[in-house]
């Protein structure tokens, strides 16, 4: 059944107009005086100098790629926490070996100099 | 379930794991300074850690596999005996781990291909200095290696994307690992295609996952849909499912082991990529590649073999593997004719060569298990002569590159006064490419043309033989600039110890196997009591 | 529940994010624009198995395992096809893909 789904479309519509309506109430009520003095960076203080894209460092893409790693691996936990007493220790031993490579993974990169920021 | 019995059963695997980390930790764990003097010790460690380990892996797997010496069963029980017991009650046998992995003799003599293909390749990097980093790019061989091991044994759907992936990812690195503008951009190509083919590739995997839990109904009694056998046990006639699934397959492995609609990838890869990674990939990668494609198809779909004569129940995978072996043979020798840059016109002879292996898969058209497991052999043995073979060629450019500068045909002219052993040694990889008599080459390709004629592509044996002849052309270009070419300088081409003798081992066996193709085929010849599984 | 939408619908939705992968993968010019088209394809074989898994065997557990392998593989290869970008990024002051061309012939 198609009804069934109903409560998503629900939730769903729910959602949107939570962040839409008090948008929506502000701009109905709000006093409208334009100037071009707003539409600048800064009301107040210096004027902004230079491109608007900025470049990162480096270093933010070797954490984030760290980070991708480590968030992902951890999908595999989550099943052996559920069915965890169940697997018994052969479950816990393979988790255990799945660990510590993750474990070694890291020892790695840290000695690798990754973690630090320069 | 995995028992700890099992262990011995992939120690090959397991002793290479060790290895890598153990290459890896002996860089990390040593204060290593920043004076030339410590960076060439540092480079030198990794690099001998890993030949010698992968040396003494290639040993122990020897010992396992007993093709050399088997312990007698009444054998007296001491240390050393008991050890080998032990060691050899691992070695082949018909048994699959936990439905995933086989241990069978098509398994052991992967392995032992694989593993001397990558101690040949770390023996070739001894000398060729990676810029930075010098232990991940040795570990990332070692670590190829395993995935191309595992991917060799895998008869289950999961650990062959597992092991896929986890040959691929080390090669795409490995392919960019210089960072200059050539070798990234050969690195990039070499991931976005390979990344988009195992994609394709796991689309038929899901598909068949699909068919199977269809085909059962809801009536499974264990996680055991994924397993090969137990595809084809459910495949019975076939449907339009299977077969699609089937063709996502070969579409997807076909990129790895560049056959030709799927080769736009290689040239460019191996042209780009650091010369002895080259060799490996072209060499280790493809061999298990071709592996797998043989396992996947013999196993999971011998329902849908069909024919690969015109007009005779076509459709099956045999006749897709005769029009791709067509498509290979002929635009892979016609194009490496007009190239200029030797490792180029290399990379275009090997996707020839890929379409010569695919004539031992098109043995299966045959009705009679003789002319398959004839097939079997010619394939199995087509890929260790290649293996060793492509792996001189590709060292001895490595050497020519290295102290020459360039990799063009004409920075190969006059090698015969400038370095004669090297252009002997490089003469005899190539001849031995073309198909001569003498060398392990000719036999190889007598073989997979014998039981190409008996499956019945006798048309298609015909045009493998038209194009070898067209092949012999650049073959013998890079032999007149060689011997008869005047050299640019008579400077002498320095070649270092540690390439020197990787060349010369692999030359050393195309030359053994050539003459004496009985002591490799005896070997081979037990592969067809597994290959049905 | 599971019968309210046939498995066909959830199979040509599949089929269809596989499409629009492979034609994001082979006509972006940017060379993120390939990886997010790659990464599309592979969730669609997600779809695929996670479907054919609920609909067909859904007392085991094969299919989600399967998810979770394709999963971790694909961040991992993200990871490293990032990783490349970056490269390619600092050897050629470029990520698009055409003009990365010296090697041809």
């Amino acid at each position: 059944m198609l009804a069934n789904y109903a409560f998503i479309g629900v939730f769903f519509v729910a959602a949107l107009s939570f962040p839409v309506i008090p948008l929506l109430l502000a701009f109905l009520l709000r006093p409208k005086r334009p100037a071009p003095l707003k539409l600048s960076t800064y009301e107040c203080g210096l004027e902004a100098i230079g491109d608007i894209r900025v470049q990162f460092k480096v270093q933010y893409y070797l954490y984030a790629l760290a980070f991708v790693i480590f968030d992902v691996e951890v999908v595999f936990l989550y099943p052996w926490a559920v069915a965890f007493h169940k697997v018994g220790l052969y479950g816990f031993t393979a988790a255990a070996v799945f660990l510590a490579m993750l474990f070694a993974g890291l020892i790695y990169e840290w000695r690798k100099g990754a973690l630090e920021w320069v | 379930m995995f028992q700890i019995t099992d262990i011995p059963r992939i120690l090959p695997e397991i002793l290479l794991l060790v290895l890598a980390l153990l290459v890896l930790g002996s860089d990390i764990f040593e204060r290593w300074s920043y004076t030339a003097a410590s960076r060439l010790e540092r480079v030198r460690a990794s690099a001998q850690l890993s030949t010698i380990g992968l040396g003494l892996i290639f040993l122990i797997t020897l010992v396992q596999s007993g093709y050399l010496y088997t312990l007698p069963v009444d054998a007296p029980s001491n240390f050393l005996t008991n050890i080998l017991r032990n060691l050899q009650a691992g070695g082949p046998g018909q048994g699959v781990i936990t439905g995933s992995f086989a241990t069978d003799d098509l398994t052991m003599i992967a392995r032992l291909t694989l593993i001397g293909a990558a101690f040949l390749t770390s023996m070739l990097c001894l000398d060729y200095h990676p810029a930075s980093n010098p232990a991940e790019f040795y570990a990332l061989i070692i670590f190829s290696t395993i995935g191309m091991c595992l991917l060799a044994g895998a008869t289950e759907l999961v650990m062959i994307f597992l092991a896929v992936e986890m040959t691929s990812i080390p090669l795409y690195i490995l392919a960019g690992y210089f960072g200059d503008k050539r070798s990234s951009e050969a690195g990039i190509k070499y991931f976005l295609f390979g990344a988009m083919s195992s994609a394709v590739m796991l689309y038929g995997m899901s598909l068949a996952y699909g068919f199977a839990a269809n085909a059962l109904g809801g009536n499974s009694t264990a996680n055991d849909l994924t397993q090969l056998s137990k595809i084809a046990e459910l495949a019975g006639e076939g449907n339009s499912l299977l077969t699609l699934s089937m063709v996502m397959l070969i579409a997807g492995i076909g990129y790895k082991i560049a056959v030709v609609p799927f080769h736009g990838w290689s040239p460019d890869v191996y042209e780009g990529a650091p010369t002895p990674v080259t060799a490996f990939i072209s060499t280790a990668s493809k061999a298990a590649g071709f592996l797998v494609l043989f396992r996947l198809l013999t196993v999971a779909f011998p329902s849908l073999s069909g024919s690969a004569v015109f007009g005779e129940d076509l459709g099956g995978w045999t006749s897709i593997m005769a029009f791709l072996a067509l498509l290979t043979l002929i635009v892979g020798n016609l194009a490496a004719l007009p190239q200029q840059n030797a490792k180029r016109m290399l990379a275009y002879s090997s996707i020839a060569q890929a379409g010569f292996v695919l004539l031992g898969l098109v043995a299966w058209a045959s009705p009679q298990q003789f002319d398959r497991d004839q097939g079997t052999i010619a394939l199995v043995y087509y890929l260790v002569v290649y293996t060793l073979t492509n792996i001189g060629a590709f060292g001895g450019l490595a050497i020519v590159g290295m102290a020459v500068g360039g990799d063009d045909v004409r920075d190969l002219n006059g090698l015969a006064q400038r370095n004669l052993p090297l252009a002997v040694l490089l003469a005899v990889s190539v001849l031995s490419l073309a198909g001569i008599p003498p060398l392990a080459g000719f036999f190889a390709k007598f073989y997979v043309f014998m039981v190409g004629w008996q499956s019945g592509a006798w048309w298609l044996v015909i045009i493998a033989l038209i194009t070898t002849i067209i092949s012999l052309y650049y073959y013998l270009r890079l032999l007149r600039a060689m011997f008869i070419e005047a050299p640019v300088s008579m400077e002498p081409v320095h070649a270092p110890v540690g390439m020197m003798t990787a060349v010369g081992v692999s030359v050393l066996g195309v030359l053994v196997i050539g003459i004496f193709p009985n002591l490799v085929l005896g070997i081979i010849n037990r592969v067809q009591m597994v290959a049905g599984l | 529940m599971t019968r309210a939408i046939p498995l066909e619908a959830v199979l040509v939705v599949a089929a269809a994010l596989f499409c629009i992968g492979l034609f994001g993968a082979l006509s972006r010019r940017n060379l993120i624009g390939v990886l997010m088209g790659i990464e599309l394809m592979l969730n669609s074989v997600n779809i695929n198995l996670v479907a054919f898994w609920r609909y067909l065997e859904p007392r085991f557990i094969t299919g989600p395992t399967f998810v979770i392998f394709v999963i971790t593989v694909a961040a991992a290869e993200a990871a490293v096809g990032l990783a490349m970008i970056i490269t390619i990024y600092r050897s050629w002051n470029t990520i698009n893909a055409d003009s990365v061309d010296s090697l041809k012939g």
